[in-house]
């Protein structure tokens, strides 16, 4: 069994009722949804037991698309070569997850910023302030819900997916 | 603080949100978040825009030729020498040794002058792009990178040399800001932070990428959890660094730079890693329609070593206060200000980067 295989038949065993989806794009990728509630004793689990390393996490808005919020931790098995992504869907008329800040002290950070920009509340955070905007920021007004517009004035780019090379180095144009 | 001792800190920082993952949310699409990813760091650029790349040619399931991959690899170890040095630099100028600032910079001034020759530029190189590299690099450019190289390692081990004997120097930074290794885990720091601290981690070995497959190096390790062990082991990558720029360049196959990319599909996600050097980045992509990104997420290496500082700077001086925060070798420009407050006579006290660069410098004086 390869080590994604493995890491994910662990946890399929000792958490049978957590997960809800697992892919595996690359050998050295995996990626995981979990209940929300059960966040938690899977976190505990991977880094005490497995001793995987949390990354980042990164909360995302897809109320448009499939009507959640979703905040995804990213750890990294570094002896073993595998990325683990955990993701935990959020619903907006709800939005906060259970904090993991108490297991993984190196939490503290990401999970203010999810709150900050997201505004999907860390559920006992042992410091909930606020950590990238500042502090007479409004207080409803989450910066990356897709709700709320860029000003940044910019007109949208033309679609591209033509590379731009050097000029010194001019090459057939692949059809678009 | 207690009279001189820092008792416990709190960082406050993020002044300067530039909102840079919500305009690519908006306005920016695949080709033009490299330049922008580049710009995310100064010192560290080509590593961003090298790590998102990664990220949309794994979601997109991208083969990148291999020429490419080893450009890469150069570009980015050229990178971690003019790095490291520039920290050895900053180092030595916080502590009151100008002269290892001036030499340290005269040295790596050679390696600015090479990737301007390559990239057109000595930062902000603009070379990636998801699916290759833009710029290709000619025989006579590795020879010129040799050449340069070689002069770079032999003054680097004579200044290091000097540096390392230095009784007073050594005396400043063994046992100030120590990290121990169970913070250092639980933290979850990267880099040589993590290393002087006896975490062996280094996402060249431990997730390889690029072309860090195909070259062998032996990543640097330390036990003490002070600045000394830091110092060590950025010197000893400077000269794995040069090792390994030799090895690519030896290696570097023939072919295309660009691979053939189309429509990058929509709901693929991509997490990049790549190690900086100040330590692990990641990038996440979230692809979505139109081809344009859903959802970038950057995550730099000082974003968990700053919260390690609180516990480095526990029970250390104010004098040794820029030294401390400048061993994580942070990416954000000096600490402008710090406000400390007396603890016994609760008033607090603004010191400006002036005053703290005294205060340290004065310190190293009196050690002498």
């Amino acid at each position: 069994m390869t080590t994604a295989e493995n890491v994910l038949s662990g946890i399929q065993e000792k958490f049978p009722a957590s997960l809800l989806k697992a892919q595996q794009p690359q050998t050295d990728r995996l990626y995981l949804t979990v209940k929300r509630e059960e966040i938690r004793p899977l976190t505990d689990y991977l880094f005490n037991t497995l001793h995987a390393r949390l990354i980042m996490s990164v909360g995302t808005d897809k109320t448009p698309i499939d009507g959640n919020y979703e905040v995804s931790y990213i750890y990294s098995l570094d002896s073993r070569n595998l990325i683990l992504l955990v993701k935990e869907l959020v619903p907006p008329n709800d939005p906060q997850v259970p904090s993991v800040t108490n297991i993984i002290p190196g939490a503290n950070w990401h999970e203010r910023e999810v709150y900050d920009l997201l505004g999907i509340k860390a559920e006992g955070h042992p410091d909930p302030r606020r950590l990238v905007v500042s502090d007479d920021w409004p207080e409803d007004v989450y910066p990356l819900r897709k709700d709320v517009p860029s000003t940044s004035g910019l007109p949208s780019s033309e679609k591209s997916n033509l590379p731009c090379v050097s000029p010194t180095r001019m090459r057939k144009r692949r059809p678009s | 603080m207690e009279g001189e001792q820092i008792v416990g800190s709190d960082y406050r920082g993020f002044f300067a949100h530039r909102g840079i993952e919500k305009l690519t949310d908006t306005v920016l699409d695949y080709n033009q978040i490299p330049f922008m990813a580049e710009r995310i760091c100064g010192i560290c650029g080509f590593v961003h825009s090298a790590c998102y790349c990664m990220a949309v040619e794994q979601a997109a399931g991208i083969e990148v030729p291999p020429r490419a991959q080893y450009i890469r690899s150069i570009m980015m170890e050229l990178e971690r020498v003019h790095s490291h040095l520039l920290w050895l630099g900053l180092a030595g100028h916080y502590l009151g040794f100008d002269t290892v600032l001036m030499q340290a910079w005269r040295i790596r001034e050679p390696v600015m002058w090479l990737v301007e020759a390559i990239t057109g530029n000595r930062k902000t190189y603009g070379l990636n792009l998801p699916g290759g590299v833009r710029r290709d690099l000619t025989p006579e450019l590795c020879d010129r990178i040799l050449q340069t190289i070689e002069k770079m390692e032999k003054e680097t081990r004579e200044l290091v040399g000097a540096a390392v004997e230095d009784e007073t120097l050594k005396m400043r930074l063994e046992n100030v800001g120590r990290l121990s290794p169970e913070d250092a885990r639980k933290i979850c720091v990267v880099g040589p932070t993590a290393r002087a601290s006896g975490v062996d981690i280094d996402t060249r070995k431990d997730h390889p990428y690029c072309a860090f497959p195909e070259v062998k190096f032996k990543s640097a390790l330390q036990q003490s959890c002070d600045i000394w062990a830091r110092t060590l082991i950025r010197a000893e990558e400077t000269f794995t660094s040069f090792d390994l720029i030799r090895q690519l360049i030896a290696k570097l196959p023939p072919g295309e730079l660009m691979a053939n990319v189309g429509n990058i599909p929509p709901w693929r996600e991509g997490v990049g890693i790549a190690e900086a050097p100040r330590g692990e980045v990641a990038h996440y992509i979230l692809t979505g329609l139109d081809n344009r990104p859903y959802r970038w997420r950057v995550r730099a290496a000082t974003y968990p070593q700053l919260q390690a500082v609180p516990r480095m700077l526990e029970g250390m001086q104010v004098a040794d206060f820029p030294i401390i925060v400048g061993s994580i070798d942070p990416c954000f420009s000096c600490t402008e200000r710090v406000v400390t407050v007396d603890r016994a006579t609760k008033t607090p006290r603004i010191y400006t980067k002036k005053d703290l660069l005294a205060m340290s410098r004065q310190r190293t004086q009196t050690l002498r």
